[in-house]
């Protein structure tokens, strides 16, 4: 089980991750929704026809998709953004909107 | 389709993996995958899969050629078809305009012509299938006689878009005898999450902050130097991370890949820089350029000429247009001054003062990479080196290094050779008689790591917050 453990983990990882794809494709209701904090309608699902595919548009819709309707966005952003700024002691509004001294 | 995308990650891989797995007859295994590959590459621009197909068919053709006849001069007329009608598609869609647009500025024509779109990884298969051709002709590789399991060495999804260049003859084997098991799975997956990891939070973050600084024109010291470093390091994780990412793909998948970078940035000198940096390219020059022109036993004359063509072709595969055939020459004028001029003193010269001129040479290399204008680029280099004319520093900088302080360790922390110096440390110790209990677990819990937050990032791309609501 101990050697096995990383494979394990990974198969476990790609179910996950294919779980939350065929939950966003296949679960989610297709009426679009609004998102309050970007004031705009997020994608609802897109459909598949062979000159949506054929341009590129299917792929670039599939993927706005994939992103408006991930299951707790806003919480996930929330997060990412917390990520991003662990560590950060320096704030925009000191440097650039007070003018503080270097 | 890109590795970095919700797509591929929660639909595509995971689909195709499990089939791949589960799957145990080998030819509709290989099926499957070349389907799935074929798809990868047509997503989002089907049309130029036909320029793909179309190189390889060719190929297939010659090579069959060449492999039947027995006539020298037949044989080399049928590879010269094959090598000359992929560059040809190759440099038309890449390079024609750029020369027809230069020469008309040069002769002071009025015409512009405009670049045709490029297929994607079109630099990348052709020269992956120019290994196959050649290899046949040198007899080093034996015929691919089923056009499909040549189609999808071409087309495997792993590298087909990226690096590395991998030849042919590095995995004609695995076509039919490859491996696919549990360590295989694993290892792959944790290969690939470190890509993930490299690109989505280390290449992407260092592109956002280096945005963050100044116009070339107004850079202080501090930030010119701060983007060159930015610029470097984004460059190396964007590259290494793909190439990660694809060599665990393919581990998963049972093809093995050759190592593409081994942590440049500790390199003593420009040659073993590039001995280090895109491995397979710099291979790929070697033995199918610099070699057959005479490599290196020829008059000192002609090896300067063969420098010279080897290292003009380097810079100019990595874009078309005179700051990156410049580049090409920089790191080929440096090669050559240090097998001539510099081989006595660089003999000398302490250790860290070649690894720090190394890194001096290679930032200033990278920002003639970055800037195809020659003002901005005569700009950032001016505020690098003119110390007594420019501000020693500016906000921006300070707030960039401020507020940043986890990615800057983190990414320069991962230049060094750290899963050597891992792996070595973890063969010490079992030498040593101690097991470690925590390898499969360490690397269980870092690949979800990083996945994780991969992810979280990757959901981010897309938002863009209402800017009205801050003020």
């Amino acid at each position: 089980m101990r050697k096995n453990f990383l494979s394990v983990t990974a198969l476990t990882l790609l179910l996950f991750l294919l779980g939350i794809g065929i939950y966003e494709l296949a679960f989610l209701p297709p009426d679009p929704t609004f998102a309050e904090s970007e004031n705009r309608i997020l994608k609802e699902r897109p459909i598949l026809t062979l000159s949506s595919f054929l341009d590129g548009t299917f792929a670039e819709e599939i993927e706005t998709y994939l992103s408006d309707r991930f299951p707790m966005r806003a919480k996930v952003i929330r997060i990412s953004q917390s990520v991003r700024q662990v560590g950060s002691f320096a704030s925009w509004d000191d440097y650039f909107r007070k003018r503080k001294r270097l | 389709m890109v590795f970095s995308s919700l797509t591929f990650l929660c639909i595509f891989l995971p689909i195709v993996l499990l089939l791949h797995t589960i799957i145990p007859n080998r030819t509709v295994q290989n099926s499957i995958l070349l389907l799935a590959s074929l798809l990868f590459y047509a997503w989002g621009e089907p049309i130029w899969i036909a320029a793909m197909l179309f190189a390889t068919g060719v190929n297939y053709v010659c090579a069959l050629l060449i492999d039947r006849l027995d006539h020298p001069v037949k044989r080399k007329a049928a590879l010269a078809v094959g090598v000359v009608v992929s560059l040809s598609a190759l440099f038309y869609f890449k390079y024609a305009a750029f020369l027809v647009n230069s020469a008309c500025t040069l002769i002071g024509l009025d015409y512009h012509m405009n670049s045709p779109t490029l297929p994607i990884g079109i630099s990348f298969y052709t020269f992956q299938i120019i290994t196959y051709t050649v290899d046949v002709y040198r007899k080093k590789v034996p015929l691919q006689t089923n056009p499909f399991w040549l189609l999808l060495y071409v087309s495997l999804f792993p590298q087909l878009i990226a690096c590395p260049i991998v030849k042919y003859g590095d995995v004609a084997d695995m076509i039919e005898n490859r491996t696919v098991n549990s360590t295989g799975i694993g290892e792959g997956f944790f290969r690939f999450s470190l890509g993930l990891g490299k690109k989505v939070l280390l290449a992407n973050l260092c592109g956002e902050v280096l945005e963050s600084l100044p116009a070339a024109s107004e850079l202080s010291l501090a930030s010119a130097w701060l983007a060159a470093l930015l610029f470097a390091l984004q460059l190396y994780f964007d590259f290494a991370g793909y190439s990660d990412m694809a060599i665990g793909l393919g581990r998963m998948l049972g093809f093995r890949f050759l190592e593409n970078f081994d942590a440049p940035f500790v390199s003593q000198s420009i040659s073993e820089f590039w001995r280090r940096w895109h491995i397979s390219l710099g291979t790929f020059f070697r033995e199918y350029v610099y070699i057959p022109l005479g490599g290196n036993r020829v008059t000192r004359g002609r090896w300067i000429v063969n420098m010279a063509i080897v290292w003009g072709l380097t810079g100019i595969w990595h874009g078309a247009d005179w700051n990156y055939l410049l580049w090409g020459l920089y790191f080929g004028l440096w090669i050559v001054l240090e097998r001539t001029l510099l081989q006595k003193p660089l003999q000398r010269m302490p250790r860290l003062l070649k690894h720090v001129g190394v890194l001096v040479i290679v930032l200033v290399g990278f920002v003639l990479f970055r800037n195809e204008s020659f003002i901005d680029l005569h700009a950032q280099l001016h505020a690098m080196f003119a110390l007594w004319e420019v501000p020693l520093s500016d906000p921006y900088a300070v707030y960039a290094i401020k507020s940043n302080p986890v990615l800057l360790a983190t990414t320069l922390a991962c230049c060094l050779p750290l899963r050597k110096s891992i792996a070595l440390w973890y063969r010490k110790r079992r030498q040593a008689g101690k097991h470690s209990l925590l390898r499969p677990y360490g690397k269980a819990v870092i690949a979800s790591a990083i996945l994780a937050i991969s992810l979280l990032f990757l959901v981010g791309q897309s938002f863009n917050p209402f800017l009205y609501f801050r003020f």
